[in-house]
């Protein structure tokens, strides 16, 4: 699979998953500087747990790479992957070439 | 525990609460449970605890009334107690976990085991905690409230409850203090570090496990109606609301 396909396609199942986790708020706009967590979040932690789950279960099914993403590594880099959906779907990037090697260009 | 009787059928029972006295500094006391067969008994039994508490030098007493109890809840507000907040006993009585809120995470739960461990446990308590009957009240201030959580770490060890944390790059980052009660087990404090507080939601289902996998069949915690994020994290954890109760308290002099 390219890269730039790849991407997109992550990019897609966060913010798809992050508007189904944020639907019963009446849904918060999805773009990909939406805050996971802090005070500017409007994900409750289950809400947010919840799609960190689907976010798995998706990039599993997509790309036949079951992965983890609340995990020690994740929590001592200087910035937190769980920041914004693009800081999210880098980690998911990574995560996955890590798995996969290095993707083609 | 100290009880105050006019006769069998009606009696209160209350405790002084020394370790709340320590982080307050003043006397406090704790009203357990009251017994009454009617409203004038009600009344002469709360007269009497106000001058127990008065003849105590007591500054602070506070009770935590069933929400149906409505002779109680109208008799402490006309002897000067006041709302403070309202909990929820939850408890869990052995059905299935395995199919409730389960996410995926390869966190391992251990005992602490230094006192460094300890005194993280002491501040993650004293920093991380918005709900409960000190801190909702708004007559204490927030710094007491907090200081009446660090202090309580050290009681809960000197009274035998157990701990489980997780700890990331040898740091404590989430803790749970709990006792064997009755058959089962009493959830009494867990907290997690405030900048990563959502990390709590995978730490309870492990902590589930671990009880369902030791043979518990029970266990109970009492949770502020405040606290909305545990209320909906023991409800996905297969916990029902058991009793609804009201905190009252009184300031003396």
């Amino acid at each position: 699979m390219r890269k730039n396909c790849m991407d997109e396609k992550i990019k897609r199942i966060i913010v798809d998953s992050y508007s189904a986790a944020s639907h019963d708020r009446g849904g918060c706009p999805a773009d990909g500087n939406a805050a996971l967590t802090g005070p500017d979040s409007c994900l409750s932690s289950i809400e947010l747990v919840q799609m960190i789950a689907k976010v798995e279960e998706k990039v599993e099914r997509t790309f036949g790479q079951p992965i983890m993403l609340v995990n020690e590594k994740a929590f001592l880099r200087e910035s937190s992957p769980f920041r914004t959906v693009f800081s999210l779907a880098e980690y998911v990037e990574e995560l996955l070439e890590y798995k996969t090697g290095k993707l083609q260009d | 525990m100290e009880r105050i009787a006019i006769d069998s059928y009606n009696f209160l029972e209350f405790r002084p609460t020394p370790w709340d006295t320590r982080a307050f500094g003043f006397p406090t006391s704790e009203l357990l449970a009251v017994k009454y067969s009617d409203a004038p008994s009600l009344d002469r039994l709360l007269d009497l605890f106000d001058a127990r508490n008065g003849a105590d030098g007591v500054r602070l007493s506070y009770v935590r009334a069933d929400a149906g109890d409505n002779p109680l809840k109208l008799a402490m507000q006309l002897h000067g107690f006041y709302y403070a907040e309202t909990s929820l006993l939850m408890s869990w009585n052995g059905r299935d976990s395995s199919s409730a809120f389960a996410p995926r995470t390869g966190f391992v739960l251990q005992e602490p085991n230094c006192e460094a461990d300890f005194e993280r446990i002491r501040e993650i308590s004293r920093d991380c905690f918005f709900y409960g009957r000190f801190h909702e009240d708004p007559a204490i201030p927030a710094e007491k409230a907090r200081l009446r959580y660090y202090l309580w770490i050290d009681d809960m060890r000197r009274q035998g409850a157990r701990f489980l944390v997780y700890k990331m790059d040898g740091r404590v980052q989430s803790f749970l203090a709990y006792a064997p009660k009755d058959e089962g087990l009493e959830l009494i404090l867990t907290g997690t570090d405030s900048t990563m507080s959502f990390l709590g939601c995978y730490f309870w289902p492990a902590f589930m496990r671990r009880f369902a996998e030791e043979g518990y069949k029970r266990v109970t915690a009492v949770v502020s109606v405040a606290n909305l994020n545990a209320v909906n994290l023991y409800s996905r954890l297969n916990f029902e609301c058991e009793k609804a109760m009201i905190g009252f308290h009184k300031v003396y002099g």
